[in-house]
């Protein structure tokens, strides 16, 4: 027990001798390492070469500067920031940004876009398809239009469906035979419950003016550059604007540069 | 000029006023450069680095010591640069050996100056041999002078940090001097005779 102690003191006293050197212990401390020192031989071997060790740093001259180590030389003075050059620059970059946005857009549309839209090339299938329905309308309407007039025919001239059943009627009623019934009357009596029924696609197909040849869809994608070509003057104009807008600040901001270059 | 008023013009970027700051202090912090880094080229450069990141923080300066501030860059500088070169450990200790050392007081002997800068070379080899931070410690202390307090402003450290550091980095560099000991002038050796 006492030897543990005394090894753990002598630990101690070992780590507090450089600052013992130097004064730097509180009196408790000094008192320890003091009382210890007396006691032990190793402590105060260890006491005197550190002593010289500090001594011998301490000995070591002051070194000659090899050079002068100011920075005047090396600063570069700062310049005031020139923000009228900063946001003409930012404000050149822009008007180029967009100019070329704008062109970009403008010649895609003309040589990309607008032709595809033009002439549609649909697949073979998908065509034939649109294109065989309107034409079968086409004929159906030709023959509700046709079948009124076929139906009538030439006043006077009674079809024959109407002539049977104006020979029925006169079997029928011998009496009437004498009351010539003029054709035309017959004609026009019997011309309601004879014209064809029209079916809805028929009506349909009546009603609407005229039936366009291209289909629904193309027509409708069709129109879209025809509406882009009536803001094309516009856009060419505000495609110019900008262009002159670039030219002059990109001349004013190349000035300023070489201005600042110049006077570095 | 006065230290405070160069370094209120230094604020206002007066590179003319910092340029009479480091006249005052260059060779303090060149010493300490070279001490900690050992090598005379690498103790310039560092010591120019710390000069112009003073000047380019000066605004940051907040009164108190104005060379302990400079002390404080210039050891970190050192300290970044040491960290560098563990990593990339391309200069070996020859370099050291081949270190010119510093002149000594021209009206020494001849064999007295030898024996001076041999003493010298040898205390270098012990420093370099050291960690960092206990060679920054020891050369602030024993180099420079400075008290514990102020090692522990520059260090931004506890007081507790630096006396451990200065034992055992003085501990070590007697150690490494014991061991030179056949090497070193007689009078310069370390009595290790009195160990019984």
């Amino acid at each position: 027990m006492f030897k543990r102690f005394k090894r753990s003191e002598h630990e101690r006293v070992e780590e507090l001798l450089s600052a013992y050197i130097d004064g730097e212990l509180s009196i408790e401390e000094a008192t320890l390492v003091e009382k210890h020192l007396r006691l032990c031989s190793a402590c105060t071997h260890d006491l005197e070469t550190l002593r010289q060790t500090v001594n011998l740093v301490r000995q070591l001259p002051v070194v000659s500067l090899p050079r002068s180590l100011t920075i005047s030389h090396l600063v570069v003075p700062e310049r005031p920031r020139a923000w009228g050059y900063v946001y003409l620059r930012g404000a050149t970059a822009l008007a180029a940004f967009l100019l070329i946005v704008l062109l970009a857009g403008d010649l895609g549309f003309q040589y990309l876009w607008a032709p595809r839209m033009a002439a549609p090339a649909p697949e073979p299938m998908a065509l034939e398809t649109t294109i065989e329905a309107p034409e079968a309308t086409v004929q159906a309407l030709e023959t509700t239009v046709e079948a009124p007039e076929a139906e009538i025919g030439v006043p006077g001239e009674a079809p024959p469906a109407i002539e049977q059943m104006e020979a029925q009627k006169v079997e029928e009623t011998p009496a009437s035979l004498t009351k010539a019934t003029p054709p035309a009357e017959g004609l026009g009596a019997a011309l309601p419950s004879l014209q064809p029924t029209p079916t809805p696609e028929l009506v349909a197909a009546a009603e609407s003016p005229l039936p366009s040849p291209v289909p629904e869809g193309v027509a409708y994608a069709a129109e879209r550059p025809e509406r882009f070509l009536a803001f094309l003057p516009a856009l060419r104009l505000l495609e110019g604007a900008l262009f002159g807008a670039f030219l002059i600040l990109g001349g004013a901001t190349a000035l300023l540069a070489w201005r600042r270059m110049v006077s570095q | 000029m006065e230290e405070a008023v160069l370094i209120a013009a230094a604020r206002q970027g007066d590179t003319q006023a910092f340029d009479q700051l480091v006249r005052l202090y260059q060779s303090a912090i060149y010493n300490v450069a070279y001490r900690i880094l050992g090598d005379e080229e690498a103790a310039s450069d560092a010591s120019q680095d710390a000069f112009l990141s003073a000047y380019k923080a000066i605004g940051k300066f907040r009164g108190g010591s104005f060379k302990g501030w400079l002390l404080r860059i210039a050891t970190n500088t050192c300290y970044d640069q040491l960290r560098r070169k563990k990593r990339q450990p391309t200069t070996s200790l020859e370099a050291l050996y081949l270190d010119t050392a510093p002149p000594w007081a021209e009206d020494e002997e001849p064999e007295e100056y030898a024996l001076r800068q041999e003493l010298g070379r040898t205390i270098q080899r012990g420093l370099s041999t050291l960690p960092p931070e206990q060679r920054i410690v020891l050369v602030l202390s024993d180099i420079q002078d400075l008290s514990y307090q102020e090692i522990a402003e520059v260090m931004g450290t506890s007081l507790g940090t630096v006396k451990s550091r200065l034992s055992r980095g003085r501990a070590s560099l007697r150690d490494y001097l014991l061991a030179q000991g056949e090497l070193l002038p007689p009078q310069y050796r370390l009595k290790v005779e009195d160990r019984t």
